[in-house]
């Protein structure tokens, strides 16, 4: 700590610390209001709203880590895995709400695999009653929040395991009669989950604090309190600013205590408990296996069907339970929607646009800083506005918004709109980036600068085409984040800067599926566009996978 | 002429020096090696050469470049060139884009067929006129090996900074491709200083320095 400390200089400082700073305390304005905490206490479903915040921030992340690690073990060094690897830019890029809506779509009573299911065996001529999961549940919100963290932690095993001699460890494992999953579930596993313990924290506080997803399949009566807080902030009864607040204060209590649990559940992976050799019995390694080789048919398959029900029901005309296809196919929504549509599609683009620019070049910038330095920020450094409920930080800067006077208007909602989605891309955009960025060999701009040319002359003549893969991935990543965010956007917003995330969450409480579809569809064709347009550019010709190392 | 004075180097706050150097003279067409053990402080003498800053180090002493004090220059401006053990041809680049991008800055803004001219002469020069159009990654070691020291020729340096300039490549090599680039030192007058650990690296060398 006494080392990370004291590579704090300036640029951190102003670009994540106080931002965070700022929301954490002016967030908690009104604390001290004790009569409203009797009536907040009162508030009838409160316990209930923060018990399924609770489960939900522990089921769902321990799910989807477990699930990652079982799915790496079983499919290190083969073809599998590179092909897993490959699956984890599109899913990676789908928005958490269209992905929720797509999953809604497909997996609930009146989805498309029930009328599949009715299709070929007759089983359900009504949308069954008791089937899982169903719309609007804590079932259905942990499932969408496992698959949807999955990718993002099989990145970072990914990106994690490259910096240990696996291959050699494992051969030797082989050496003395252990098989490749024991061996990596007994030496690889307990390294990888303490080296991902702030990614897998991050996971837990967006799980804890989650309010689109939440709001769109989650449970309802009452809502997990996120949802809850951002109703009450969004409410005109003056009471319920003060419980806006109390809420957003149980959420950063409920984030430290989470840390707590998440900080024992490596101490307790590492210190190898009894427990966990269950793990490598001979079920878990059977469990492991079938995930492995089951995983890439499953994204595809999530990912595709996701996509192809949003265009069935965006282009569908009269379709009733328990027809596989609508009654006919019509273009009418997509061209009585396109004026309503231009305002949130530019607002989405263009913030997209501004931040996965800005969090590029602050990534950049931030590496450059360290690498003049001869430092390496810690990642705690680096993930600080993913370590907070984002809910109780935009809370803050709302405040900090009305103490500074600035009067909503377009332009200045726009602006924060902005500085928010680039504080919460920042870090993604440079944990994609960071490690292809430190290994690439400076020597190259050693000989540049023997050759005469400065060091910016060097950086756009040899760093860029080298590493244009990972920086235009990582511009990439920002879009994505930046699609998909829903509450900085409401609130910093002020309601004035529509996108096609908020306008879809609006939509969701309506019931016209096809106006969702199309609204999510749109959400989730942005990124994916943005991704294959790198894929298909972002390789340099003569330069290999390990090409700058 | 590369003339070293008085370099010494220490480690912040240590009081011993890691390596001292009274003084260094590699005249034109000579090869001077600086012989010693890991960590003995050859590789940052070699970076503090090329003038990059090195925060953990206290360094003194100064360089000498034909006469001309160069101790404080920008490593752009500095006029040396420099060879590392991998080559390191900037794969993206075809061998010709290499050389190109090498060429003395007066030659940089020329017309596209008097740089062609400029590299092709090169590369017959090294026996690979035929390579112009390959990426690095197709050569074989011995041919990047050739293309590398083409790389740091044809930018016409003052002088030549190699370090560990024939350790990558196999022993079945390493004779021939030491003789050559010798050889090829002398004759385009520059002055050269290997950084090296390989006793066979001095054998052929007008002076061994060690540290």
């Amino acid at each position: 700590m006494a080392r990370a400390l004291s590579t704090i200089t300036w640029p951190w400082l102003l670009v994540l610390v106080v931002p965070v700073a700022i929301g954490i305390v002016l967030g908690l304005n009104g604390l001290w209001r004790l009569a409203d905490w009797q009536a907040f206490v009162q508030q009838p479903g409160l316990l209930k709203s923060i018990g399924y915040s609770l489960v939900v921030a522990i089921v769902a992340p321990l799910l989807a880590l477990y699930s990652a690690l079982l799915i790496s073990a079983s499919a290190q060094h083969t073809g599998a895995w590179r092909r897993t690897r490959q699956w984890l830019a599109p899913l990676l890029s789908m928005p958490h709400v269209a992905f929720a809506i797509g999953l809604l779509f497909l997996l609930s009573p009146s989805g498309w695999l029930v009328r599949l299911l009715q299709e070929l065996f007759s089983l359900f001529p009504q949308p069954p009653t008791s089937w899982w999961p169903q719309e609007k549940s804590l079932g259905l919100m942990i499932l969408v929040l496992v698959l949807k963290e999955i990718p993002f932690l099989l990145f970072m095993i990914a990106a994690s395991a490259q910096q240990f001699p696996q291959q050699q460890w494992q051969r030797l494992a082989a050496t003395m009669g252990y098989g490749s999953y024991v061996s990596w579930w007994k030496i690889m596993r307990p390294l990888l989950v303490r080296r991902l313990k702030l990614p897998f924290f991050a996971v837990v506080v967006y799980s804890l604090a989650v309010v689109d997803i939440a709001a769109l399949v989650g449970p309802n009566t009452p809502a997990p309190l996120a949802v809850e807080v951002v109703n009450w902030q969004r409410s005109f009864v003056p009471i319920d600013q003060s419980f806006a607040a109390f809420g957003s204060f149980i959420l950063l209590v409920a984030a430290a205590v989470m840390y707590a649990l998440v900080h024992w559940h490596e101490r307790w992976v590492f210190k190898g408990a009894r427990l966990q050799w269950w793990f490598m019995r001979r079920p878990w390694g059977v469990l492991a296996i079938g995930l492995g080789r089951l995983w890439q048919p499953l994204a595809v398959v999530l990912v595709i069907g996701s996509l192809a029900v949003l265009i069935s029901w965006s282009l569908a005309f009269g379709w009733y339970y328990p027809d596989l296809s609508p009654d006919s196919w019509q273009v009418s929504l997509w061209v009585q929607e396109w004026p309503f549509l231009q305002q949130p599609l530019f607002h989405s683009l263009s913030l997209a646009l501004i931040t996965s620019v800005a969090a590029l070049s602050l990534s950049v910038l931030l590496l450059e800083h360290q690498r003049k330095r001869d430092q390496q920020w810690p990642d705690w450094i680096v993930l600080l506005p993913l370590l907070v409920p984002q809910v109780s930080l935009v809370l803050g800067w709302v405040s900090l918004q009305s103490m500074l006077g600035i009067t909503p208007r377009v332009w200045s909602s726009y602006l924060t709109v902005v500085i928010g989605h680039i504080i919460f891309a920042l870090p993604y955009s440079y944990l994609v980036l960071a490690s292809h960025y430190r290994s690439f060999n400076q020597r190259y701009m050693s000989i540049a600068a023997t050759l005469g040319y400065s060091r910016w002359q060097a950086w756009w003549h040899i760093q860029w085409p080298l590493l244009r893969a990972p920086l235009l991935f990582s511009a990439a990543m920002a879009f994505a984040v930046s699609i998909a965010q829903y509450v900085p956007t409401l609130l910093l917003g002020n309601g004035r800067i529509p996108t096609l995330t908020t306008e879809t969450v609006a939509l969701a409480s309506g019931g016209d599926r096809g106006l969702i579809a199309l609204y999510s569809l749109l959400q989730a064709l942005l990124p994916l566009l943005i991704f294959t347009a790198v894929l298909v550019t972002g390789r340099t010709r003569g330069v290999n996978a390990n090409a700058g190392n | 002429m590369l003339v070293i004075n008085h370099l010494t180097i220490r480690l912040k706050d240590a009081e011993q020096p890691l390596l001292t150097l009274p003084e260094v003279c590699v005249k034109k067409g000579e090869v001077g090696v600086l012989m010693g053990a890991s960590g003995s402080g050859k590789s940052t003498a070699l970076r503090w050469l090329i003038g990059e800053s090195q925060p953990d180090f206290d360094i003194s002493g100064q360089v000498l470049l034909n006469d001309t004090d160069i101790t404080e220059f920008n490593t752009q401006d500095r006029d040396i060139g420099l060879l590392f053990q991998n080559v390191l041809l900037f794969p993206h680049m075809t061998v010709a884009e290499n050389l190109a991008f090498a060429l003395p800055k007066r030659l940089r803004k020329a017309k596209p067929d008097e740089k062609r001219k400029h590299v092709q002469a090169m590369l017959a020069s090294m026996e690979m006129a035929d390579f112009g159009d390959a990426y690095p990654e197709t050569l074989s070691g011995g041919q990047q090996a050739r293309i590398g020291l083409a790389r740091a020729l044809i930018h016409e340096p003052a002088a030549l900074l190699l370090d560990e300039p024939f350790s990558a490549l196999d022993m079945a090599l390493r004779d021939s491709i030491r003789s050559w680039t010798y050889k090829l030192l002398q004759e385009w007058q520059v002055p050269a200083l290997v950084v090296s650990h390989d006793i066979a690296d001095s054998e052929a060398a007008q002076q061994v320095i060690y540290v």
